[in-house]
């Protein structure tokens, strides 16, 4: 009778610790359930896998570097006074080759294509079909050189289709030039805020702060008595209606130079690609740009 | 008598099984613990790269804006470089060898001075270029030690031409960057690699 009282009891007891194992058991694998759960919801939501895609930056620089050669380029082929095509080529041989170099340590391949030089339009980006208004320099103080060229009158438009050069500030207009093509001819009328001041004629060269037409016939654009007082923005308006050479320079508000000439337009063909993309664009430059 | 053998059994293999998982989770835990460090890569650091790397850019870019008819600061500074090598030595930059000449004139340590610095990120900045033999050469400018495994770098190219130089030959000397074309004004390209890491 105690014999079986006794299996009974030892039976009960393992019973008993059977369900408290299985409890905890079954306790743990929820605990490591959730937190598994918990990981997968957590990594499938964090960027923790993905790579820091750094293209855009590195095609940023490539586009600085060569316009910087392209205009380093141009200044290195006028060395001599007139441009030298073969010095100009070389350049940028030695540049391209260098680049490629540089660019496949970096994981990309790189080159452009097409170094001719190509008139050049009034448009903001040199091309026929850049765009047509736009602001040359803005916050100017003084104006040092403003001169205009063109030296085919043909690729002038006319009255209808004239080439205007603005200069405003908050209040409005201060001085405006509008060129365009009267008989083979350049037509200039300059006006004020209010008013014509005067209108001219010119074969090709148009010198504004130096008082000039043609390298040589003095007359009065009145630029800089109008502009006195600064704090304005040099502006081209219907810049597809021409195509030639300008050059500006003088002083910003702050004290600091500003420059732009162009003379001619490069529009090289840029190829960049890393083992994730391929870019392909134009690239259009003025020269000689910046540095004059 | 079978059945009581049959609940044993199903106990001790349970019981198995419960100590095997208090095993595994003592060894995970002691591994994990004993491997994570400040510098332990975490899926936080996917973050701080990404953050450091956009610093790092927005540095560069910053310095090699180049204002009309000048050169950008990021190439001054490359132009201005005699070769020497600089440390922060927790108040300026100072060259290691000759001891005790301070950096000054330089755009990137006065950047690092207002960025980097006060947050506490760690900062080396080489100049590299490719000789004439094609092989890649990189000299430090700024070597504050070496990076971290979390360590992000932010290039930038700059091309110098032989006017930008000054004297062709004193550069060349000064600072080990070659002439790559002799028969033209072009110099040599020059990366400036910026290595940024937390500390």
């Amino acid at each position: 009778m105690n014999t079986l009282k006794r299996d009974e009891k030892i039976r009960s007891d393992n019973n008993a610790q059977l369900l408290l194992v299985a409890g905890f058991a079954v306790g743990v694998g929820i605990v490591v359930l959730t937190i598994m759960l918990n990981n997968v919801i957590y990594a499938s939501n964090i960027a923790s896998e993905a790579s820091i895609d750094t293209s855009r930056y590195d095609i940023a620089n490539a586009v600085q570097i060569t316009t910087k050669s392209y205009e380093d380029a141009y200044r290195y082929a006028m060395k001599s006074g007139s441009f030298n095509n073969t010095s100009f080529e070389q350049y940028l041989r030695s540049y391209a080759e260098l680049a490629s170099e540089n660019f496949a340590i970096s994981g990309f391949t790189f080159n452009f294509e097409n170094n001719s030089l190509q008139e050049a339009y009034f448009t903001q980006n040199g091309l026929a079909d850049g765009t047509d208004d736009w602001t040359i320099a803005s916050n100017v103080n003084t104006t040092d050189m403003f001169v205009l060229e063109i030296p085919d009158v043909s690729k002038l438009g006319n009255n209808s289709e004239s080439l205007k050069i603005t200069v405003t500030n908050s209040t409005g207009l201060l001085w405006s030039v509008e060129l365009y093509n009267s008989s083979g001819n350049i037509n200039i009328t300059v006006s004020d805020h209010s008013s014509v001041i005067g209108t001219y004629t010119a074969s090709s060269h148009v010198n504004i702060t130096g008082d000039m037409i043609d390298f040589s016939t003095p007359e009065s654009f009145y630029f800089n008595d109008r502009t006195d007082g600064g704090d304005y923005s040099i502006n081209i308006i219907n810049g597809s209606s021409a195509v030639g050479y300008c050059a500006f320079s003088g002083e910003l508000t702050m004290n600091d130079p500003f420059t732009f000439a162009r003379y001619w337009i490069v529009n090289p063909t840029i190829r960049m690609s890393s083992s994730e993309m391929t870019i392909v664009r134009n690239l259009p430059i003025s020269l000689p740009g910046r540095d004059i | 008598m079978a059945l009581d053998k049959h609940q044993d059994a199903q106990m001790h293999t349970l019981e198995a099984v419960m100590a095997a998982l208090i095993m595994v989770g003592i060894i995970v835990f002691a591994v994990e613990a004993t491997s994570l460090t400040p510098l332990t890569s975490s899926t936080a650091n996917a973050h701080i790269e990404a953050q450091l790397q956009t610093m790092g850019q927005d540095m560069l870019n910053a310095l090699s804006y180049a204002p009309y008819g000048h050169d950008s600061a990021l190439k001054n500074d490359v132009l201005n470089w005699d070769g020497t090598e600089y440390v922060w030595n927790g108040t300026a930059y100072e060259s290691r060898k000759p001891t005790n000449v301070t950096l000054t004139n330089s755009s990137i340590a006065d950047m690092f001075t207002f960025i980097t610095v006060p947050r506490g990120i760690a900062h080396n900045v080489h100049f590299t270029w490719i000789n004439e033999e094609g092989v890649s050469i990189s000299r430090p400018y700024i070597y504050n030690g070496d990076p971290s495994d979390n360590a992000v770098i932010i290039s930038k190219k700059v091309v110098l031409s032989d006017y930008e130089t000054g004297n062709v030959s004193s550069f060349r000397t000064n600072t080990g960057i070659p002439d790559y074309d002799n028969s033209t004004d072009f110099y040599n390209i020059v990366n400036v690699k910026m290595t940024l890491w937390r500390m």
